[in-house]
């Protein structure tokens, strides 16, 4: 009986101090009001050679009443000669914990993407607080800029760059989303090239435009994509589904709305032969806007002068990749995986790449003329 | 039987002896009746005599029928004779309501027991929509009689036992013999009879005295007031110990999923009960993390959500002067005084105690910045979900795992939740109920795993 008691006792005793230590201050029990949460990371190149890297933060604000005032942004700015140096001074400029869990969309300036991107990739991928998921995109004019922009149509408690990537908000066949764990199989990869966004901030930091995009390839050279390349690339990559294309033809000028898109390619090398890359590109949709009266009897025409302008589109695009040594569909990762390993594949397709004919196979299938008639 | 092979001067002596033991209560009755040369000695304590039944079966034949010897046959073919023993057994018998009758050299017992609490209660603790509206008594003859008015079946069993060293309380032993657990019931019997305590009162106490630990905390016998249940247990090979005096009854063995269980899921539709069902274990799930998942996503790992809820939570949060799990506890403590006063308070008062409660959970701790907006909802889900669950030891169980899973979310956040909860998991899968595995998951058909084949 004794015994027990003095179990029962011991227990106690060891509960009341386990339960005084959770009560102390000092057991760096850091409650989410003690944080303050980093959204978004930019990282701009200075001229500066002693410290060349500007490493913008910005970080979200938390109010009491987030439906009446919105959410408050504040942005921390410092140059630095490596992020982790700048993240250290700046981790001194705010009385909060900065937490990283939240930062989800990663900016460079355009000018990293000409310099050594792959150590400050390095950072983002090493810190295990930044989540791989993260988006990475390009700013223009500099990252600060696209990142302190605050666009109109942003609503309170909702960040907008998230929405732009996250397909929960817009989706378009403009927006290339890359995340942080593709961009780094993409940068370490051969036979595939990274692709990022290239987010614009325009009218006094009010707008964030994304509709075109940047290739790099393994030389560090890049290759701007406009809209209509942004878009087949998507296409090609089938990324999206939906898409609108504009037909010019001779007589007639329409805009189509795909709904359903699906495209399939086929590396075909043969011994003493031109390598050929076999495209095919299955498509549905419906007319969405003409300029003459439409007649659903010609369906079929005008299926086939749809098919001829993807057709042409994908081309010039694919030609134009070809031309500037890029890769960002990843025809030479197919090529390796679909080939028994020789330990030379890469210089294989190396060589072999810039004699790709390419032959494109485009159906496009219009269901209907868009109006009952 | 009466008392055979003695002489009449031991039946005298043992009725003086009687008396003698007796001779302190007030309420002892030792009347002779005499007519003509017929003459007979009754002895017993008015206050557990039924009165009526004593005059219509012992009185009122004695001066009817013509001779002694037909009075000795008559009282010798009574249904309700009782074995006569010896001078402890007619004492003990006395005191639970039989009367004592001398006859010439014989001494006869009869049972003719007076029992006020007869009357059968209405669901309380486990009401249903539809199923049956009445549950037990607490006289065990009524409980018994209401069982077999819904198991009728020759094969059911009732064994008699005494428990309470002191009380003598009775205990029936109810099961389908035919479909009965051997080991269970053989484990049953033998931890009735190494049962050691002075006063049994309750069904529910034997599900503490018969676990064979000091400590438990998870019910491995399910205590229940439905007839329906109790015979839904009985075909399924169950055992039922039942004791006098109490309105409940406990079924051995039960394993976790039968806590899980509300008789409804019988009787409403498939999906319906489905449905219920599905609500219910996510009821558990909620009552049991919920806690525990607040503090680890505010303290430990608020990435984990998404990124408005973070913020809102933070919001919140602002002003709020102790950490998150000293907030947690702090609101879980009121709200289980709560549900304690409101048990436990005359009807009359709970209506003010919840209410005043309410307030103070509600608005109040907000507005004082004392907890947050988003900890004021979690009490509150945690408080419904915990009543979701049908029987009630399980609930009260439950509620003391929450703090277990709150502690461990609190030294090491959605980890330590997620390994307490683990811990909980091979707790409960290392446990048994009188041999049956407690967590033990049923992929076989009902018919397979009752044993119960059709013959």
């Amino acid at each position: 009986m004794k015994k027990r008691l003095k179990g029962t006792w011991r227990a106690f005793v060891i509960l009341f101090i386990v339960g005084t230590l959770l009560i102390q201050s000092g057991c760096g029990f850091k409650d989410i009001d003690k944080r303050i949460f980093v959204l978004s990371i930019g990282v701009d190149h200075t001229d500066n050679e002693e410290k060349p890297y500007r490493v913008i933060l910005k970080l979200s604000v938390p109010s009491g009443s987030l439906k009446e005032s919105g959410a408050e942004y504040t942005y921390l700015i410092k140059e630095s000669e490596s992020i982790s140096t700048a993240i250290r001074l700046l981790k001194t400029e705010t009385d909060k914990e900065l937490d990283f869990g939240h930062a989800k969309v990663i900016l460079f300036g355009e000018e990293i993407l000409h310099h050594d991107y792959r150590e400050i990739m390095d950072f983002f991928l090493r810190r295990r607080d930044i989540q791989t998921v993260s988006w990475v995109g390009v700013g223009k004019p500099s990252a600060e800029d696209v990142l302190t922009a605050e666009p109109n149509s942003e609503m309170a408690g909702s960040h907008a760059l998230f929405n732009y990537f996250d397909q929960n908000g817009v989706e378009s066949q403009l927006i290339v989303t890359t995340y942080l764990f593709d961009f780094r199989r993409r940068v370490l990869e051969k036979g595939i090239d990274p692709i990022l966004p290239i987010l614009i901030a325009k009218e006094n930091n009010k707008r964030i435009d994304l509709n075109k995009s940047i290739v790099v390839n393994d030389k560090n050279e890049v290759l701007t994509l406009n809209e209509k390349q942004t878009a087949i690339y998507n296409l090609l990559t089938n990324n999206i589904e939906r898409l609108d294309i504009r037909v010019h033809n001779e007589d007639v000028n329409f805009t189509v709305a795909i709904d359903t898109a699906n495209v399939g390619y086929q590396l075909i090398t043969e011994q003493k032969k031109k390598p050929i890359i076999e495209m095919d590109v299955e498509m549905i949709g419906i007319i969405q806007e003409a300029d003459m009266i439409t007649n659903p009897e010609k369906l079929r025409a005008y299926s086939n002068a749809t098919s001829k302008t993807v057709k042409k589109d994908v081309l010039e695009t694919l030609t134009q990749f070809q031309k500037n040594e890029m890769d960002p569909i990843g025809f030479g990762v197919r090529y390796k995986a679909t080939r028994l390993p020789n330990n030379k594949r890469n210089q294989e397709w190396q060589s072999l790449y810039p004699e790709v004919e390419f032959k494109i196979n485009v159906n496009a299938t219009l269901k209907s003329t868009g109006v009952i008639e | 039987m009466p008392l055979k092979g003695k002489k009449q001067v031991n039946v005298d002596e043992a009725i003086v002896g009687i008396l003698e033991e007796l001779k302190l209560t007030g309420d002892v009755v030792h009347k002779p009746l005499r007519m003509d040369d017929k003459e007979i000695e009754l002895l017993y304590i008015k206050t557990v005599v039924d009165g009526d039944q004593l005059h219509q079966l012992i009185i009122k034949p004695f001066f009817e029928l013509g001779h002694l010897h037909h009075v000795a046959s008559y009282l010798n073919s009574l249904p309700n004779q009782q074995e006569v023993q010896s001078q402890e057994q007619i004492l003990l018998d006395l005191t639970k309501g039989s009367v004592l009758v001398k006859l010439n050299k014989d001494l006869l017992l009869f049972d003719v027991k007076k029992v006020n609490t007869n009357t059968v209660r209405e669901t309380s603790v486990e009401p249903t929509i539809l199923g049956p509206q009445y549950a037990l008594s607490e006289d065990l003859a009524t409980n018994i009689n209401l069982i077999r008015q819904r198991y009728h079946k020759p094969s059911l069993t009732v064994e008699m036992h005494e428990v309470g060293s002191k009380t003598n309380q009775s205990l029936a032993v109810i099961y389908d013999q035919n479909v009965v657990k051997e080991g269970v019931l053989k484990e049953v019997n033998s931890r009735i009879s190494e049962l050691d305590q002075d006063i049994v009162q309750s069904t529910t106490q034997l599900q503490r005295f018969m676990n064979n630990r000091t400590r438990s905390l998870l019910p491995t016998m399910m205590a229940t007031e439905r007839t329906d249940r109790i015979v839904y247990n009985l075909a399924g090979g169950k055992v039922i110990l039942l004791v006098d005096g109490s309105p409940s009854t406990v079924i051995a063995p039960a394993v976790f999923f039968d806590f899980m269980t509300s008789m409804e899921d019988n009787y409403g539709l498939y999906w319906v009960t489905k449905f219920s069902k599905f609500l219910r274990y996510l009821g558990l799930f909620a009552c049991l993390i919920l806690p525990g998942l607040y503090v680890a996503a505010t303290s430990f790992n608020p990435e984990v959500f998404r990124v408005e809820l973070a913020l809102s939570i933070a919001g919140s949060r602002i002003g709020v002067p102790y950490p998150s799990f000293v907030e947690v506890l702090f609101m879980l403590i009121i709200m289980e005084l709560l549900t304690e006063a409101s048990i436990r308070l005359p009807k009359a008062v709970t209506g003010t105690a919840t209410t005043v409660g309410g307030l103070i959970l509600g608005t109040a701790a907000t507005e004082a910045a004392l907890a947050s907006n988003i900890m004021i909802i979690i009490v509150a889900a945690v408080a419904i979900s915990t009543f979701v669950i049908p029987i009630n030891e399980m609930s009260y169980a439950i509620r003391v795992i929450r703090y277990i899973l709150l502690l461990f979310a609190s030294i090491a956040g959605l980890a330590g939740l997620a390994l307490a909860l683990i811990g909980i998991l091979m707790y409960m899968t290392n446990k048994d109920s009188f041999g049956e595995p407690y967590f033990k998951i049923y992929f076989n058909q009902k018919r397979a795993e009752t044993g119960d084949n059709p013959s």
